[in-house]
């Protein structure tokens, strides 16, 4: 029997099509974070937000974007730690209203607090990561909504990322080493630990962890087709490398893990409970597809013309959702039958049987299975290697190539207080299917 | 084709590849008054009991096809146990395990191969059936005497 559209059809949460389908809009407009100075910039590396399809819905602007560059400062804004006592409490609200010095305060009890006084290190650049709008902030990260698709669906009643999460210090010099440590410094330069924290003493002074915590994991063998993903761990507030807690902001911290380190490689990912951010280096980000190829992948496979087996017109992959003309049979748009892989246009054959589900018997091979639009996965950051989008992950439909639906499908990301899942990295949907974690 | 204003683009291309690829074996061609009635003709399967025999059959897409089955019916009078006195046709691709991605011309090959391969038991016809059972040799014989080759 003639199959128009057919599929390798291995069991995973992800799915492989020989047919998709012409460039119904363009990407929304953002506005690019511009490096500091205009002649030749250093770009240390980039941090992308996970679940977002190469944009905010509500479009990137300034601070407040799916994906922050971290450029070389013109002046270098590090700090480093300088001096360590324990004063009274009293007399620390003085020391910390100093907005000159950033210091680090550990409430000790009612009476006395532990400071770390920190001092200008030239020697490196900070940026500060948080969900607070306050100016001390270079990259303003929300909690991230599965599946959302405009500004509305991002609202929270309730965000679990802390105003001032985490830190990062880059080297500047090369090889830019970016260190992270959890906690931000506030806009008064403070970050404090309070009686309650999860905080101990260590040979130089004191050490803690924040409420939700920094979770870090360095894939294995880099970010490329054939790496895998590596073991979470906690950073601390010093930079140190911790097993995780028995939950998430269980005051019992984890072992210390004294082979590892608090520098972000290549591919490394940032958890901040709410949002994962993947680090991405500069050198990792040469080996990356640009946005203009990963379109011209797209574009390779519409000129193949494929065809819906059923009214036989031609589809097209879209470069973004566009709901206005999902569900009309005359629409181009691809749709896929999740379960087998098979790839027809709209039609509502069977739908009647099934309605009010989300299932569907395939017409090619009778599999019952969800019935999904097709959509590019365009953010080039989230791809491990630069080959045609033959896949797509389950539920979302969001599509790349095998090796990078392989990947993120194996990737398990931090969810709720000690679970894990793999999510699409487009749209942070879950994955399901057999492989889905 | 005259009548082809209104058609759904599934049947124009349908009827176009059929045209320009014919299957071996089968013909199918559209009335000249009405688009979706198509003449069809197929030659009795090698090495089957029907070699040498030629059926012509109607095929009619009602006004849902794809969603649903097109119509078809033997004209030539066959002797088959899947086949009744009218012409009517037991195969369930017909009826509910058809789907829209099957076409005219897998219909027709199913039918051809139904040709190749008589199953008595999801009869139609029972009483050919039932000879096919008990003395195949005999029941080809009446197909035979059917067709008028011996």
């Amino acid at each position: 029997m003639p199959h128009g559209n057919s599929i390798d059809s291995d069991p995973s949460s992800f799915r492989k099509y020989k047919q998709p389908g012409q460039l119904i809009s363009t990407l929304e407009e953002e506005s690019p974070n511009l490096p500091p100075s205009t002649h030749a910039p250093v770009k240390y590396g980039e941090l992308v937000i996970l679940g977002y399809n190469g944009c905010l819905p509500s479009g990137n602007r300034g601070r407040r974007r799916s994906r922050f560059i971290l450029y070389k400062k013109e002046v270098p804004n590090g700090v480093k730690p300088d001096k360590r006592y324990e004063i009274s409490a009293p007399r620390s609200a003085q020391v910390t209203k100093d907005n000159e010095k950033h210091t680090i305060a550990y409430t000790l009890s009612r009476h006395q607090t532990f400071i770390e006084e920190y001092t200008t290190d030239f020697k490196t650049d900070m940026f500060q990561i948080g969900r607070s709008t306050e100016p001390i902030i270079d990259f303003i990260v929300m909690d991230t909504v599965p599946g959302a698709k405009c500004q509305e669906d991002t609202v929270i009643s309730e965000s679990t990322i802390s105003r001032f999460a985490c830190r990062i210090l880059v080297d500047r010099d090369p090889p830019y080493n970016a260190r992270i440590y959890a906690a931000g410094f506030n806009s008064t330069s403070n970050i404090f630990l309070g009686e309650k924290a999860c905080k101990w003493r260590t040979e130089q002074g004191m050490d803690g962890l924040t409420t939700n915590g920094v979770l870090l994991m360095r894939p294995k063998g880099g970010f490329q087709a054939t790496s895998t993903p590596g073991v979470w761990r906690e950073v601390s507030v010093c930079g140190n490398v911790y097993w995780l807690r028995e939950t998430r902001s269980s005051p019992q911290r984890g072992k210390l893990v004294e082979s590892e380190n608090n520098i972000l490689e290549d591919g490394t990912l940032i958890d901040l409970c709410g949002a994962s951010l993947l680090w991405r280096s500069a050198s990792g980000l040469r080996h990356t597809p640009t946005q203009e190829l990963l379109d011209q992948l797209r574009k390779d496979i519409n000129r193949a013309r494929p065809q819906c087996p059923i009214g036989f017109n031609t589809l097209v992959l879209p470069r973004n959702r566009n709901v206005g003309r999902l569900l009309s049979e005359n629409s181009k748009q691809p749709y896929a039958y999740l379960k087998c892989g098979h790839v027809h246009g709209f039609h509502e054959w069977n739908s009647k049987d099934q309605e009010g589900k989300e299932e569907r018997m395939c017409p090619m091979c009778r599999e019952v299975g969800p019935y999904e639009p097709l959509i590019m996965g365009n953010e080039a950051s989230f791809c491990v290697d630069s080959e045609p989008p033959t896949h797509a992950f389950c539920p979302c439909g969001h599509m790349c190539s095998d090796k990078t639906a392989k990947y993120w499908s194996q990737v398990p990301l931090p969810h709720g207080t000690h679970a894990f899942q793999a999510a699409c990295p487009f749209c942070a949907t879950p994955l399901c299917g057999d492989q889905g974690m | 084709m005259s009548t082809s204003a209104g058609l759904p683009r599934r049947i124009l291309k349908e009827t176009q590849r059929l045209m320009a690829e014919p299957v071996a074996g089968i013909s199918a061609i559209p009335a000249e008054d009405n688009a979706r009635y198509f003449h069809v003709e197929i030659t009795g399967p090698k090495d089957s009991p029907f070699e040498g025999g030629i059926f012509k059959l109607e095929l009619f897409l009602p006004e849902e096809y794809p969603m649903a089955a097109p119509k078809v019916r033997f004209v030539t009078k066959i002797y088959h146990p899947n086949i009744d006195k009218l012409g009517r046709i037991c195969l369930d691709i017909l009826k509910d395990k058809w789907s829209p991605a099957l076409q005219i011309r897998t219909v027709l090959l199913s039918i051809q191969a139904l040709l190749s391969a008589p199953n008595p038991d999801d009869p139609l016809a029972n009483d050919v059936a039932e000879q096919w059972k008990v003395n195949e040799l005999a029941a080809i014989n009446k197909v035979l005497t059917v067709l008028d080759m011996i």
